[in-house]
């Protein structure tokens, strides 16, 4: 090859991470958009020396993932907008047991069985997601460089946190295959790094657990606020996200994550063209929400274009960051609808006329 | 430069394998590339699609609206997606199954590749006798990588297969480098 | 003059006293799992899987490492455990909400796969930690929170045999069914989780062992009456003994 760069998938680039980042334990269900991830997994796995199961549901796969984590390993699970529904209820019990976990959510429109189509639907449900007060990181990336990155990410994040990680990508991010240039030379930073919380058998010590269950008065609220204090220091190290173009001074800014943000990158040409200059804030942790970057962002410009596909989720994260919401104008397509970069830079023409 | 394909016709014609060997092809010699399938009820036979974009510069939007080259493969594809010609659009479509053609303007170029294929004795190549085709057509390509890149995807696979291919590319591409053939 | 120990308490158990109700069998099921993982020397290499019901707390009283999983998945639990240490003792003990109601697929697909493991399944016809509701597990005619009038056929259907049941499939390979009512059954359902854990650790396969156990108080029975139960109703729907074991 003349260049580094590969033409890969992103579903594949999700596999390839998960292996580079010491994944040894994959449990799958079938459900598209997101069926290449479990196809190469059942070969790749076995080649990388880890399990694969093809799980019976979705209850089993993030109850496998449960299980591989509470054993130590570093485990994964994929799926689409309907299995993360059922998996919702192990990402609680994760979540209450500190386990790390990477989850991929491939998501496609909804609600119900939906279609097949790539989709924004699920934002509500990857940041504010199950029974009970917690948090778990999610990632939102926007081209296949970053669903490697990501993915690979990921696993450290949840080891260093001892928390759920979740891949929010879309069916047009699982099914595009870009030539990218892949940093495969990295190393994870905390696969060696010891698990004393972990399930190995009681070898010259007193039997440990893990368990969510706390009934003893007041113990759960201890517990709580000891997750909040995790969660405000993830909040405080980890909160990332992108900003492009506000060296220009732009008079508009466009607020989009994943699939949005980047047809949004396309509007801005075109808005430049026309003479109309716009910045991007593109959140890369949906949780933690970059709140206090839009704010500063959003301080700079006239409006904040918020783009989503779906009819307004993250809007009401953009709205308590930037505090004027005669400031906000949201455009949306659900169901599966795609925005092309044209009809993005007719809406905003429209509002800043 | 920026180039929006769209292929279209039906599973088990090597529609997806057309859009990524052109993919390939541009990612050899350095440029960007898209590609994008038609996801769904996979089946034999029925509607197969897949957009590819290949670019010097970064690819925002991978979905193609307006493409510049539109490839069918058989009537259906034709009729389904003649509506995504715009007036710069090149169609290339494989006229061994399309009995009735409905796209009007100049800018289109009739290939039999399913008899050029046919000839061959191997009726899988039909797609690459439209890559070598489109590489006539659009001159975007260097025909030596075209092929090896084809080597290389092809891998392991019989050198028979290779020589088949290679000869298909050649057909498509003498084919439509014949003015005659471009109405 | 040096002591001589006739008996002592398991390594095993912790010295947490044992906070079931009267005459419930989970105590005495629970000190023989730990009495057997004892006398395997598997203290250091056991993981189990506590299930939702009143056995949560099972890691209360057990001296090994143990997780708890959400309501009736401990078999999958306990398969990605023992996947990752396949060295290990792992077992699952779940009751019959558990295991029989809302577990019934992870159960079902655990055992077809055949995973390496010792499933240990208490069955007490009732839901006891939320207060004694019905379950798949409840007799004929039994009364129960929400089967006041008695569990009905036409409403409810019959009693499900989970050993019966899974026992057809070919990747099992041990099925007991044992009770805890005396101490004769007592050892023989001893015998039973013995054979079972061997079966994991000399790769045999999956091994399902239901106990028929004891609920006093939400059978609205004295200990005795209530042993006597098992001996003289349940028994005749459930029947105690083995039910499968292929080599």
């Amino acid at each position: 090859m003349t260049t580094g760069k590969q033409l890969i998938k992103g579903n594949t680039a999700i596999v390839e991470a998960a292996l580079d980042a010491g994944c040894r334990f994959y449990a799958g269900y079938p459900i598209t958009p997101q069926n290449e991830i479990p196809e190469t997994m059942s070969w790749r796995m076995p080649e990388e020396g880890g399990t694969f199961i093809q799980a019976e549901s979705e209850l089993i796969s993030i109850n496998m993932v449960f299980g591989a984590s509470a054993a130590g390993a570093r485990a994964m699970t994929t799926s689409s907008s309907p299995g993360i529904s059922l998996m919702q209820e192990g990402i609680s019990y994760m979540a209450g047991c500190e386990l790390p976990a990477v989850l991929v959510n491939v998501m496609r429109g909804g609600p119900g069985l939906g279609n097949i189509a790539p989709s924004q639907s699920d934002y509500f449900q990857a940041v504010k997601p199950g029974h009970g007060d917690f948090h778990i990181i999610t990632l939102a990336p926007h081209n296949i460089s970053e669903m490697y990155d990501y993915t690979f990410d990921a696993f450290d994040l949840a080891d260093k946190y001892r928390i759920p990680v979740m891949i929010l990508a879309d069916g047009l991010l699982g099914q595009l295959m870009e030539n990218v240039e892949l940093d495969r030379s990295r190393k994870p930073a905390l696969l060696n790094a010891p698990k004393p919380w972990a399930l190995t058998g009681a070898s010259g010590r007193k039997g440990q657990r893990i368990v969510s269950l706390l009934m003893q008065p007041g113990a759960l609220e201890k517990h709580n606020m000891d997750l909040n204090e995790k969660y405000n220091l993830i909040k405080k190290n980890e909160t990332r996200h992108e900003l492009a173009g506000m060296e220009k001074n732009p008079e508009y800014l466009i607020a989009a994550f994943g699939t949005c943000a980047r047809i949004s990158k396309g509007t801005m040409n075109i808005a430049a063209d026309a003479g109309i200059k716009t910045g991007l804030f593109r959140p890369i942790t949906l949780w933690p929400f970059p709140y206090e970057a839009l704010k500063e962002a959003a301080k700079k410009v006239k409006k904040v274009f918020v783009f989503e596909m779906n009819l307004g989720q993250m809007v009401e994260d953009v709205r308590l960051a930037v505090g004027d919401d005669s400031k906000i104008e949201f455009y949306g397509r659900p169901g599966g609808g795609v925005p092309t970069a044209e009809e993005l830079f007719e809406f905003i023409r429209g509002k800043v006329k | 430069m920026i180039e929006k394909i769209i292929i279209a016709g039906s599973g088990g014609q090597g529609v997806l394998t057309l859009g990524m060997y052109l993919a390939q092809i541009a990612s050899f010699e350095g440029k960007n590339a898209a590609w994008l399938p038609a996801y769904g009820a996979e089946k034999r036979g029925g509607p197969s699609f897949c957009s590819l974009i290949i670019s010097d510069r970064e690819i925002f939007s991978p979905v193609v609206e307006t493409p510049d080259t539109l490839i069918v493969f058989d009537q259906r594809a034709l009729d389904n997606y003649a509506g995504k010609a715009g007036p710069g659009t090149l169609v290339i479509e494989n006229s061994s199954l399309i009995l009735e053609d409905r796209v009007k303007g100049a800018n289109k170029l009739l290939i039999p590749a399913g008899e050029i294929a046919g000839k061959l004795d191997e009726i899988r190549v039909a797609n690459i006798v439209l890559a070598g085709a489109y590489a006539a057509a659009k001159k975007i390509f260097n025909t030596e990588n075209a092929a090896g890149v084809m080597k290389e995807m092809l891998g392991k696979k019989a050198v028979k297969m290779m020589e088949k291919n290679l000869a298909a590319f050649r057909e498509g591409f003498a084919f439509a480098s014949k003015p005659a053939e471009r109405i | 003059m040096a002591e001589k120990i006739v008996y002592k308490k398991p390594d095993s158990l912790t010295d947490k006293i044992f906070s079931y109700c009267w005459g419930c069998g989970h105590s005495t099921v629970h000190k023989i799992i730990a009495e057997l993982i004892d006398e395997l020397g598997m203290r250091e290499k056991t993981i189990a899987v506590a299930p939702v019901g009143c056995a949560v707390f099972a890691y209360d009283f057990w001296n090994f490492d143990t997780t708890e999983a959400a309501h009736g998945r401990a078999p999958v639990v306990a398969t990605a455990i023992k996947r990752v240490h396949p060295g290990h003792l792992v077992f699952s003990y779940q009751g019959d909400g558990d295991l029989a109601s809302i577990g019934m697929a992870e159960i079902i697909h655990t055992a077809n796969r055949g995973e390496n493991l010792t499933i240990i399944f208490i069955n007490n016809t009732n839901y006891g930690m939320t207060g004694g509701q019905m379950a798949p597990t409840t007799l004929i005619g039994q009364k129960t929170t929400t089967s006041p009038a008695g569990r009905n056929i036409k409403q409810n259907g019959y009693p499900i045999k989970m050993s019966e049941m899974l026992a057809q499939f070919e990747s099992v390979k041990y099925v007991e069914r044992v009770k805890v009512t005396n101490a004769a059954s007592v050892i023989k359902a001893k015998k039973a989780i013995k054979k079972g854990f061997l079966n994991q650790l000399n790769g045999t396969g999956f091994s399902f062992i239901e106990v028929l156990s004891a609920c006093p108080a939400n059978w609205r029975m004295e200990p005795l009456a209530a042993k006597a139960h098992i001996d003289g109703v349940i028994s005749k729907y459930y029947p105690v003994g083995l039910i499968k074991d292929i080599k």
